[in-house]
Parts: structure tokens; sequence; C-alpha cells
């Protein structure tokens, strides 16, 4: 599955926003690499900086208060960070597509679904007419949209939440991407729903050989899907790895605790585990260890010096103290 | 436990017209948000409720809470039928039957103090140093500093404003809380510590909760019996690790299966259903999940199903199910 030569690679991406507060890191030195075929799921809680990680790929960061500071984004070899705005343009649906949390939101009210996926088709291939027309009837049968043809004359209100959010994901995929990058996806979907809807994606990727970035604080989402994790907490990836890995052995406290305090539907506990405190303010880190003040195993190091990345398998590294004392 | 019913619901529907024109308005049709469900709430116990979205889960609690008047079917509480209740009577079926809601952002009045948004729910002319000592007890109760009191809802992170809420529902001392998606809203991290406090309280209290909430491993760890309910009806109810363990009804066992995997080895073969829920307004005739349904015979489009007796303590509404033979 596997190519050689990585699709995507993320080297010290920093976003930062500067408030008058004072400056908030939401995105702090991230790297990755991401291989054709090949899914990603980036996790964190609300504040984490993963939907910010997503925007700056796509660079549409909102400015001017936020800004990506530095670090390279390379698509297929090239840094897009140094593409001129209409260069990014042509990116940003072409080559890199994206579903967003809520189609309510994320499709525009106003026109039909036939328009609305048109407009990505003709901007990007340049095609109009009757060929136009068949191409847009095709992308929304590629998302299993029954009765495409003559759906296209509806407006977004017309459709369930589901079937809005297949008409993203035709609008997302109608240009052939490479990647594309889903940011929470089926949060507003019902669970029946859900669960449809991420087969499909799941068959469509494998079909196309696409890769994917699925951001999501659900490790449900992660296991049905993904092939390897990024756990991010306080703007940093905290720990990284296949799914396998990072759900067999954790190495980090956070990603260990965010395992085990979701109630399982598999055994009855008589208590969860939680994990005490608040996620960090972003403009005031804590010094060293950014969860260390909510960490059970924090030691005094932790809360001087943040801990330096360790790899503690082939492929699953992790930043935290408890890792570089083990060795 | 020897329990005493709290609320009992019986026949219950409530059913909204869909109106067209302005002046010379007509009535369309109806959407059967909620079709003939019962439901009882015990001291002490957990009743859980899950179903998707336009299943008429909430509407349900909005009957429990006096927000709607049931079309038909009667609510009891401790034994007395509300057409019955005297001014008094509603004022003590409010005190003990509270409620959280899903979201702590927009069931905070942003301009109110904290002690002032807690105490809203106790009677008029309450002292003034009663007032003082009950908000002490009930923030207390739910893990927030006293100083919490004098400060405003934006002050405070998800987590804590529905510890809030919380403390707003226990001011009065109720006998049980109505909880509409209570955690659905919060961080994963900041879930269990809710989940956890709803617990203990509880325990310590003695509250009967009705908890309303579309996932599963949430319903699981609260509930002692859970309710299904698909397209306005109860489609199948019996003690929670009974039903977790074996679903009857096909709608419950797609609903389960529908849960995401704990862990990337168990991506098994699911029941994906095909199709949506269906509207309120133009449900299928017969079963309403007969369309969606893997199992459907030609019974099913044609005769609704009853709620009969599967299993010991465990109703059932299909006719796969509860087949005769």
């Amino acid at each position: 599955m596997n190519g050689h030569t990585p699709l995507l690679e993320v080297r010290d991406l920093k976003t930062y926003f500067f408030t008058r507060r004072g400056t908030v890191k939401a995105v702090d030195g991230v790297s990755f690499s991401l291989f054709p075929g090949e899914t990603l799921a980036v996790v964190g809680e609300s504040g984490s900086g993963k939907s910010m990680t997503a925007l700056s790929l796509v660079r549409l960061v909102p400015e001017p208060a936020g800004r990506i500071v530095g670090g390279e984004i390379r698509l297929e070899g090239q840094d897009i960070l140094k593409l001129k705005s209409h260069e990014m343009r042509r990116v940003r649906g072409g080559r890199i597509a994206m579903i967003l949390q809520d189609p309510m939101t994320s499709l525009n009210p106003a026109f039909s679904i036939g328009d609305q996926v048109g407009e990505a088709v003709r901007e990007h291939q340049g095609v109009g007419g009757g060929e136009l027309r068949r191409r847009v009837v095709e992308a929304l049968s590629r998302l299993k949209i029954p009765s495409a043809e003559s759906r296209t004359a509806d407006y977004p209100h017309q459709m369930s939440g589901g079937m809005r959010q297949r008409v993203s994901g035709a609008i997302a995929l109608s240009c052939q991407p490479r990647l594309l990058i889903a940011d929470e996806p089926t949060t507003s979907l019902d669970v029946t729903i859900q669960a449809q809807y991420l087969d499909l994606l799941r068959e469509i990727q494998e079909r196309l050989g696409i890769s994917v970035i699925f951001i999501t604080h659900d490790f449900g989402i992660v296991a049905a899907t993904a092939h390897k994790v990024a756990v991010m907490y306080a703007g940093k990836i905290v720990e990284m790895g296949t799914t396998e890995e990072i759900f067999d052995n954790p190495a980090h406290p956070y990603t260990e605790a965010l395992l085990r305090c979701v109630p399982r539907s598999d055994r009855l506990e008589s208590r969860l585990l939680d994990i005490p405190g608040q996620p960090p303010d972003l403009a005031n880190l804590p010094a060293g260890c950014s969860f260390a003040p909510r960490c059970p195993r924090a030691m005094s190091r932790c809360r001087e010096v943040y801990p330096p990345e360790v790899e503690v398998s082939p492929g699953h590294v992790t930043k935290c103290w408890l890792a570089v004392t083990e060795e | 436990m020897s329990a005493q019913t709290i609320l009992e619901g019986t026949g219950l529907r409530k059913h909204f017209p869909v109106t067209r024109g302005l002046v010379f308005t007509r009535v369309n049709g109806w959407v059967k948000a909620v079709d003939d469900v019962s439901v009882t709430l015990q001291e002490g116990e957990t009743v859980g409720l899950v179903g998707e979205s336009g299943s008429g889960k909430t509407t349900l609690a909005k009957l429990f809470l006096l927000l709607e008047r049931p079309t038909a079917g009667t609510v009891r509480f401790y034994g007395k039928d509300l057409a019955e209740f005297t001014r008094e009577d509603f004022a003590r079926y409010r005190q003990t039957v509270q409620a959280v809601f899903q979201d702590p952002w927009s069931s905070l009045n942003p301009r109110m103090r904290v002690a002032h948004i807690i105490a809203e729910p106790l009677p008029r002319g309450t002292p003034r140093a009663k007032v003082k000592e009950r908000l002490a007890e009930v923030l207390a109760e739910v893990g927030l500093s006293p100083a919490s009191a004098e400060r405003f809802p934006h002050e405070f992170s998800g987590g804590q404003r529905q510890r809030i809420a919380v403390a707003r529902a226990l001011v009065t001392y109720p006998r049980s809380i109505i909880l509409d998606e209570p955690v659905s809203a919060l961080d994963v991290s900041i879930r269990a510590q809710v989940l956890n406090l709803l617990k203990d309280i509880q325990q310590r209290l003695g509250l009967a909760y009705f908890v309303i909430s579309h996932d599963l491993a949430t319903m699981r760890y609260i509930s002692n019996r859970l309710n299904v309910m698909y397209a306005g009806k109860i489609v199948e109810t019996g003690p929670s690790q009974e039903m977790y363990s074996t679903p009857l009804h096909p709608y419950s066992q797609a609903l389960l299966s529908a849960a995401l995997p704990l862990h990337p080895s168990f991506r098994r073969s699911r029941i994906v259903l095909s199709g949506e829920v269906p509207s309120p307004l133009n449900p299928p005739s017969g079963c309403r999940f007969h369309p969606r349904c893997p199992l459907r015979m030609e019974i099913c489009s044609e005769q609704e199903p009853l709620l009969e007796e599967a299993a010991p303590g465990r109703l059932v509404a299909c006719h796969v199910v509860n087949k005769p033979d």
C-alpha cells in the first residue's frame, strides 16, 4: 500500500495567533509524513490545535490574527508554503480537498447541489456544458447519492444531514484530489448514518488510492479508519504511531488516559478513569510539559523542561520524560 | 430499594400540526413526534432513552418537563394524574423533577452570576440566609469552589458549566433529574468527570435519572433500564445489560453494531443500515422500521407490531421476534 516517497511531508509547522493576551501557539512544531493511500488520524480535544493543523495544510488560517510562522509543507515534493496565493488556489480543492464538520454551514443554502458541485469542477478542470453536467452526476453517484441525476436541482435544505455530508464529500472528491482532509466529518451525523458514511469514505479511498487525514476527538473513529495516529495536546504532537501500536502500547500518559476515559460498550466499569483538570490555556502554557499539571505520573523534571521526542519502537514516537528514563 | 414510581407516562402521544397559509390556516398533516409511548421512572433508578435525531426522544422529555402538553395519554406523578393537578401539585412537581440540558453554553444565562443561576429555581420568599446555605451545599456537591458563586458563566470551561447546570438542578432537593444528552457537548476527557460526578451524586442522594442520549456506550455506563426509540415509538425496552449483550429488535441490533469499534482489530462486519430515519410527517405503514429492516417479512408493512414480552422483563415490538410459533 505504501509508496516509497511520501505524498505529504510536514516539517516543524508552526501556526501562531497574535492576540492581546499574548502569542497563542496553536500549532507548535508539528511534523509528520503521509504516504499515498494512507490514513492518518489526528486526535485531540478542543484547543489542541488539530483543526488549526488542518487549516494550515490548506493555508486557510484566519489572518491577520493567525499566521503560519515557520516550517515546511511538502506536497509531492513541492513546498506549498512558498506558493503564490493564486497558485495555492489551484491546490485547494484540486490536489488537496477538504470535508468540514457541519454540512449545514459548509454548503451554501442559496445554490442548488448541482451548482455547488459544478463550481469546483469548472474552476479546477475548466469543463462546461454537457461534460460538466456529466461530471457532476458522476461525482454525486460516487458518494452513492440515490437518483443523483434528479437531485442536482435540489437545495441543501431539501436533504437530510447524511445526504448533505455526502454532497460535501462529492465536492471534495470531484477533482480527483491526492489528499483528503476530513475535519470531524461525522460529528453532526446520527450513529447509523455515521457508520454508513465512514464505510463509504473508506471504500472510495481504497478504490481511488488517496491519502486521508482525519481530524477527530473520537478514538472509535480512529479504530474504524486510521492506519496511523497522531495525538495532539496543546499544539504539539505528543505521540504518533500505527493505530495498533497506539491502542496496544500507548506510551504517553495523555493517550493512555484518553483511551481509558471513554465508557466501553463491551464491558461494564463501575467507575470511569477521569483526567483531572482542564485542557491548558494556550496563551499561558505551564513550564515544561504542558500535560504535567494533569498527569498522574508527573515528575519534578516534567514541570521544568519540555520532554524530547523518543522512539519507543520503530515508527512509534512520543514526547514524554517517562519514555526517556525507561531507556 | 423498595421502589416507588415517581413518573409514569401511559400511552403518551404528541402530534404537532403542520399548517399552511398565514391567514386562513389549514392543517396539512401531523408530525407524530411521540406516538403511543409508555415509560416509568422509579426512585433511585436510571432509565435511558436512545434513539437517533428525529426519533422523538427530546419531545418525550419535554412532556415530562411540562414544556409540552401531550396530545393524548396520561402522566402520573406519584400516582396522581397530571390532569387533576392543583397549583401546589405543579409547584411540587417542578421541584421534584428537574432538568439538565445538553449545551451548557446556551442553558446558562450569560448575564447572571452563578449564584443567581443556581438559586433561581428556589421558591420565592426563601430567606436569604437559607439560599446562601443551600448554594454552598450544592456547589460542594458538584465539586465547585464557593468562590464560583460570584462569577459569570463565561469564566468557566464546558465541564464546569455542566457542573453549574447540575447544581441548579439539585438546589430544590429533587427526586429525579431529566438529562438530555448531558455530556455530548463536552470534550472526551471531561465527559468522564461529569459522568462520574452524576453517578456519585445519584449514590449519595438516591436520585432517579431519565437520561436521553444517542451514545450507546455512555448509556451502558449510566443506565439500569434502556428504551430504544425509533420514529416516535419505543421498539425495545429492558434491563440495559441484557439489551447490550443480546439486543432483540433488528433496529437495536443495528444501532449497537453501528457503534464504533473499541480497537482496530474489531473492525468487524457491521450491520450497516441502508436508508435514513423516516420522516415523522409520513411514517411508513405497519412497522416503521420495515423499509430499513434486514429481516422484514410481508406482515411488517401491513400491520403495526405491538410491544410484547419477548423474554422476562424485555418488551419488543417486532413481528419477527414475537412470531407466534
